[in-house]
């Protein structure tokens, strides 16, 4: 099992890479050693372990896994619809553990639920249904009535208002129950599989819908989902299994990264599963000007890849040091003390700040194991059909 | 808090969603106010028929012999304790008021049956009726007596002339005066006092005194010093205490009050329970709406307020219809049974109470299964 793996500030390394500069960025969601447990004594079951997880303002994170993986448990969590039991779960920096259950209540306020089931009151008119939330903030009468017009309208519902749930389409209630989880313009939306019951176009529909909302209000979307249709407006995608987060990709990072691992002639045939493997595996570290990164003489442990910035390559021959060259975005170095268990036979210094994404010596070696010629991919991707 | 009159009226739309089952809610719950209606209607009938009485009693005070405690039995009064009233400056006149029960015989049938006598000196008026005015004379005449037309038909075809046996003595019916029957008796046969020595024994005691006073004289004062003055053998009350006194007496020393109660406390248990079973199916079908709301952020008194609220629209939309049917009976029964069934807004009012509290006690039972909808289920 991997161990649970998180974005964090300098200098730990970390494995989901990530450029942007957040140090000054509240998340909305940050999640610490998270933990839970069902059942009392003899029944009692570990469903999440030591769960660690971020996300900010603006992000769409969608949550994938098998059934039984603990996503819902943990979307409960974060939603406050359950306690908390171990760990630490801040939703716009304030703490769930040792809330009381009204306290829990006030913090659901902020947050839009969107339910795999849209739940949506039978008896209530779809403008109704979308008021009836308007009723848990202060706002004027006005504002009261303007507001889910105003939603539903954006829904492309405008002409629906009136219509109880029985009269409206299956995506039309979907759209009902979104714009009844947005009209508060909560800064997060938890999602249950909020195009299950859709089809195709529909669902596409919602999602744009949710990237808008996320993208112009700056929410945070968090989106558990066996849809992989859907998968296109995920920045970050999370996985788990068995209770534990197993993988934590920044999309777009992680395209830029492959990118990178595709041009790296150590790597050259590698299918694109296998380069967001090694870019899902890699650790990302910080080096100030000049500090050393690797030690000409030293053991090699680690293969390099500059993210960004650049750096210095020496070489010290009969005591004096010549400069090689300078390594920018998307150079290598380090491979060679691997590949032939040698030690370092140059220096490295950062040039200027640098960003490195490392992968240590084992699955370094393994990688190359598992690259194999064409022909052997080829008979891999017939044998795993 | 949102404002009242912001809020989506989620209770009265969920009530009318459904509008064939809110009219089987309501008629089931109207079914519960009229059965209540009812109850305290014959209770309250068979009290007020049973206190008809004093309600005509043309007197200030009347005067009673002290063991009769209500005026279904009980001693009767010596008429020297009359005469002793007469005595106080402060008493006009006193006409003594024979009462009692007698068999007649339905001219038609032949059949015997029951029937409350009164009796009192010709020419004087100790009932307020208005026939009985011009007709009080007549009563000099032995064997003349006024029939009660508001009795109910069991006496047979009665028209002035018709003779009547009453007890073992013929009489002749010469008018009518209008009283109407209690549970003792179908119906009243008025006579003077020389008709009733001859049919019963012991005319010198008194079912009671009537007394008129001077204008403006002190009750209160009159009474105590009646009380002293003839001794410890009398009740001294006036018309009005005499009848509170009969209706306490009826609702609470006799079965009937007890019967009535429990005919009530079934009606309301009936109520309660198809009002719960309304709320209860209500919120089963709304389960999922329930803990949604729960989950976006409305607290436990959201919902138990929504709750609440119709329980009490369920009170008020099946009280109008049970209101109804009730006054509805309410004219029949008596038109058919000569009970007096008065629907006073007190009773009225006191249904409605109790409407609301029925469906409020089911409220509160029914709210329990939303407080456990359990928000975490939703997703």
């Amino acid at each position: 099992m991997t161990a649970p793996i998180s974005p964090s500030t300098p200098p730990r390394p970390t494995a989901a890479p990530f450029f942007i500069d957040r140090s000054n960025v509240t998340p909305t969601v940050e999640i610490r050693g998270v933990s839970h447990f069902y059942g009392e004594g003899e029944n009692k079951k570990q469903v999440l372990f030591d769960n660690d997880l971020t996300i900010y303002p603006g992000e769409i994170v969608i949550m994938t896994g098998p059934s039984g993986s603990g996503k819902t448990t943990l979307l409960t969590l974060i939603g406050a619809l359950r306690s908390l039991q171990q760990g630490s779960l801040k939703i716009m920096g304030q703490e769930l553990l040792g809330l009381s259950t009204g306290e829990q209540v006030r913090v659901r306020r902020n947050i839009g639920f969107i339910f795999q089931a849209h739940n949506l009151f039978e008896s209530l008119t779809a403008y109704q249904n979308v008021r009836l939330t308007t009723e848990l903030h202060d706002y004027t009468p006005q504002q009261r009535h303007e507001l889910p017009v105003k939603m539903l309208t954006e829904l492309g519902l405008k002409e629906r208002l009136g219509y109880k749930p029985a009269n409206l389409s299956g995506g039309q209630r979907q759209r009902v129950a979104i714009g009844r989880a947005l009209v508060n313009q909560p800064k997060l939306v938890l999602a249950d599989e909020p195009t299950a019951a859709l089809d195709k176009d529909t669902g596409r529909q919602v999602v744009n819908l949710l990237q808008t909302m996320a993208k112009t209000r700056g929410s945070a979307i968090m989106i558990v989902t066996h849809d992989n249709r859907i998968l296109d407006v995920a920045d970050r995608i999370v996985n788990m299994v068995d209770g534990y987060i197993v993988s934590n990709i920044e999309v777009a990072e992680n395209i830029a990264v492959c990118k990178f691992l595709q041009r790296c002639s150590v790597f050259e045939g590698a299918p694109p599963n296998l380069l967001t493997d090694i870019a899902g595996k890699m650790k990302r570290e910080k080096h100030a000007p000049g500090s050393v990164i690797i030690r000409q003489g030293d053991l090699g442990d680690k293969f390099y890849l500059v993210r960004n910035g650049s750096v210095e390559v020496s070489k010290i021959t009969d005591g004096r040091t010549d400069t090689l060259i300078t390594l920018k975005q998307g150079s290598f170095f380090g491979e060679l003390a691997l590949l032939r268990d040698e030690p370092r036979a140059a220096t490295v210094t950062a040039a200027e700040p640098a960003e490195l994404l490392t992968l240590s010596k084992e699955i370094f070696l393994e990688v190359r194991k598992n690259l194999g010629t064409f022909e052997e991919q080829l008979r891999k991707a017939n044998f795993g059909r | 808090m949102t404002p009242w009159n912001q809020r989506v009226p989620v209770a009265w739309c969920m009530l009318l969603h459904r509008k064939g089952r809110f009219l089987l809610s309501m008629l089931g719950i109207a079914f519960s106010v009229v059965i209540m209606f009812m109850e305290i209607g014959f209770s309250n009938g068979i009290n007020d028929s049973q206190a008809r009485l004093p309600v005509f009693l043309n007197a200030d005070l009347v005067l009673l012999h002290k063991a009769r405690t209500n005026l279904l039995e009980g001693d009767r009064l010596n008429r020297i304790r009359m005469q002793q009233a007469l005595a106080c400056d402060e008493v006009v006149s006193a006409v003594p008021l024979y009462e009692g029960l007698q068999l007649v015989v339905n001219p038609d049938t032949n059949l015997v049956r029951v029937i409350s006598v009164l009796a009192f000196p010709p020419r004087t008026t100790p009932l307020k009726l208005p026939e009985l005015d011009g007709l009080t004379e007549r009563l000099g005449v032995k064997g003349n007596v006024l029939f009660d037309r508001l009795s109910r038909p069991v006496y047979g075809t009665i028209r002035e002339g018709t003779q009547l046996t009453i007890g073992d003595q013929p009489t002749t019916v010469v008018g009518f005066v209008g009283i109407g029957p209690s549970i003792r008796s179908d119906g009243y046969v008025l006579m003077g006092n020389e008709t009733w020595d001859d049919s019963k024994a012991g005319a010198d005691l008194v079912s009671m005194a009537l007394l008129k006073v001077k204008p403006g004289t002190d009750l209160d004062a009159l009474k105590t010093k009646l009380l002293a003055q003839l001794g410890e053998e009398i009740t001294v009350l006036t018309p009005e205490e005499l009848r509170e006194r009969e209706v306490y007496f009826t609702a609470h020393a006799t079965p009937a009050g007890g019967v009535f109660a429990v005919g009530l406390s079934i009606g309301f248990l009936i109520g309660m329970i198809i009002c719960y079973q309304i709320l209860f199916n209500e919120i089963s079908d709304n389960m999922p709406q329930y803990a949604t709301v729960k989950a976006v952020g409305f607290s436990k008194s959201y919902l138990v307020v929504l709750v609440m609220q119709q329980a009490v629209l369920l009170a008020v939309f099946g009280f109008l219809p049970g209101l109804a049917g009730g006054a509805v009976l309410y004219f029949v029964i008596q038109r058919a049974t000569q009970i007096l069934m008065f629907l006073t807004w007190q009773r009225a009012g006191f249904i409605f109470v109790l409407t609301l509290f029925m469906c409020a006690v089911s409220g509160l039972l029914a709210v329990r299964k939303v407080l456990r909808a359990d928000p975490a289920e939703v997703f």
